[in-house]
């Protein structure tokens, strides 16, 4: 046996031994970012395979804390292709794509949600009935294409949503939300869920309509369930994926001199959900977080940017009056909590750049210039009308 | 036993190149399978490592003697494994590798997968090949295609030292 070893030993080198036996490697390879990953796929078609396991993907989301790296910003030149912000300071920052080039998209295909690394997209074309949806890996580039949901029982039916629902931390398979408003005589509008899931297959119809007040376009996940805001005259709720209920969702209450609310930014980062709401031109505002039972939002972070219009005075347009609720031109892209709390920054829009703002140390610099084309001017105005970023997160994920 | 007596044990490694090395019992059973040994009660004489030779035996009670004299500073532990690996090539971390596993010492192990992965991060897909001894079992064209699929994810690499 001992010369057996001794043998085996002269023929092959460590390095081939340690290549040998998967769990070495893949002790090695979930120490490795995904870029280093994704390129070895090239080493051989067993490191393709041994990156690409889903059961590996599994592993390293839930060895790294995974916070956005870049946003993906729909260009307001062309409405088609996107405008890539990279978030990593020290890090170039190469967009992984610029148009969604899908077959047969003539139209092209746009962006819905950005989940856990995910992207929920649909083509442009005009009628539900044509468009298609799809689960798309930017960092991977593989996509899927959604199964087409039929009508049921010959009821007319509006779309009204798609929402992915996708946590690398508890499952390797996604699932995807549908709502759909049903004709009513009544006036009051009644919502059909229907949910898709990567592992169980077709579309299930779920549960019987449910009446709500809320706009189901833009929904964020977080906690296992998918969260839609209200204006404020009806109720803000929440889509549980595991018991299968919509439920009310609690919001901090409305100041007694408005009538509705204004939902400046809501959205989900490293499992933290956070909502910031604006009433006027202001620029002290707080960042809620909500709790991990649903039972209320609690301020996580008070934010002055007075210091901030300080240095980027463009960011007031001395041209309205000061009361004016768009006196201050800048707008929420994105936020995002750091790997460590005090890496937790706001991403700032304001007329012709991107501002990081620190929300521990409230430091405060220039992530990205905006390059204009031709007649574009950055003057009091902010290129991206849309506050929709989507966050670029790298995964390994199958789709 | 060493507190019966009250002098350290001292234990007797065979490398399987037939080195012999004197350790404290207490170094030693970082090592889960040499604790294991001293239990069953067979480390009476020599405990032979058949995976591990001389060279790389001698490096890994290097690192046995010098982490054990640290009192529980996770700290100062991690600073003394990153500079103990700080000066060994990609060869010396592939044998570390191979006897932290055989001798099942997790600290060593996971230090040593993450020097290696450091090492690898900005380097090519070639100079991975030529090092892990790996063939290209890729046709041209799916090599190709598998490049043109990620060509983002070649951008800020290394040119090659081999070193």
């Amino acid at each position: 046996m001992k010369t057996n070893i001794k043998a085996f030993r002269r023929a092959h080198s460590s390095a081939q031994i340690v290549n040998s036996i998967d769990d070495l490697l893949i002790d090695i390879f979930l120490r490795l970012p995904i870029k280093s990953l994704v390129r070895f796929k090239l080493v051989s078609k067993r490191w393709h395979s041994l990156v690409t396991d889903p059961q590996f993907c599994l592993m390293r989301s839930n060895t790294n804390p995974n916070p956005a790296v870049g946003l993906f910003l729909l260009s307001p030149t062309d409405s088609i292709s996107y405008d890539y912000v990279s978030l990593s300071i020290n890090k170039s920052g190469n967009p992984p794509f610029r148009k969604l080039d899908f077959d047969d998209e003539p139209r092209g295909v746009r962006i819905l949600q950005s989940c856990n690394g995910l992207l929920l997209c649909c083509s442009n074309s005009a009628r539900d009935c044509n468009k298609r949806y799809y689960v798309y890996n930017p960092t991977t580039k593989n996509f899927s294409t959604l199964p087409k949901l039929n009508g049921v029982g010959g009821i007319s039916k509006r779309m009204c949503g798609m929402n992915l629902a996708f946590d690398p931390a508890k499952s390797p398979h996604y699932k995807v939300v549908c709502v759909r408003r049903l004709r009513s005589d009544s006036g009051e509008y009644r919502y059909q869920f229907a949910v898709y899931s990567s592992e169980k297959g077709p579309w299930r119809k779920w549960g019987d309509p449910y009446t709500a007040g809320v706009v189901f376009e833009t929904g964020v996940y977080w906690n296992g369930a998918i969260h839609w805001i209200s204006n404020g005259t009806t109720d803000s709720c929440y889509f549980d994926l595991e018991r299968q209920a919509l439920e009310i969702m609690p919001m901090p209450p409305i100041p007694e001199e408005w009538d509705w609310r204004s939902n400046s930014y809501f959205g989900e980062s490293c499992g933290h959900l956070h909502y910031v709401e604006f009433f006027g031109p202001l620029i002290k505002f707080d960042v809620h977080e909500m709790k991990m039972d649903h039972s209320e939002w609690f301020v996580k972070y008070r934010v002055d940017l007075s210091r901030v219009v300080d240095a980027y005075p463009e960011m007031i347009r001395d041209y309205i009056d000061p009361t004016d609720w768009y006196y201050y031109a800048f707008m929420i892209f994105t936020l995002v909590r750091g790997e460590e709390e005090e890496d937790s920054f706001l991403a700032l829009q304001i007329p012709g750049k991107v501002v990081r703002y620190n929300l521990v140390c409230k430091s405060f610099e220039t992530m990205h210039e905006f390059e204009f084309e031709g007649s574009e001017s950055s003057e009091g105005s902010l290129r991206y009308a849309s506050a929709n970023g989507f966050q670029y997160i790298e995964s390994l994920c199958c789709v | 036993m060493a507190a019966e007596t009250g002098t350290p044990t001292t234990l007797t490694l065979k490398s399987n190149d037939d080195e012999l090395f004197s350790v404290a019992e207490s170094a030693a059973i970082l090592s889960v399978t040499i604790r294991n040994m001293v239990e069953d009660g067979c480390a009476g004489g020599v405990i032979p490592l058949d995976n591990v030779d001389g060279k790389t035996l001698a490096s890994v009670i290097t690192y046995m003697n010098g982490i054990s004299a640290i009192p529980a500073d996770e700290e100062k532990k991690k600073s003394y494994r990153d500079k103990f690996l700080s000066d060994k090539d990609f060869e010396t971390l592939a044998d570390m590798v191979l006897a932290a596993n055989y001798l099942n010492m997790s600290c060593l192990m996971d230090a040593v997968s993450a020097k290696i992965a450091q090492v690898m991060e900005k380097k090519s897909v070639g100079w991975v090949r030529r090092k892990f001894g790996i063939e290209n079992d890729y046709t041209p064209e799916e090599e190709a295609a598998v490049k043109e699929e990620h060509k983002w994810t070649f951008e800020g690499v290394e040119t090659d030292d081999d070193n």
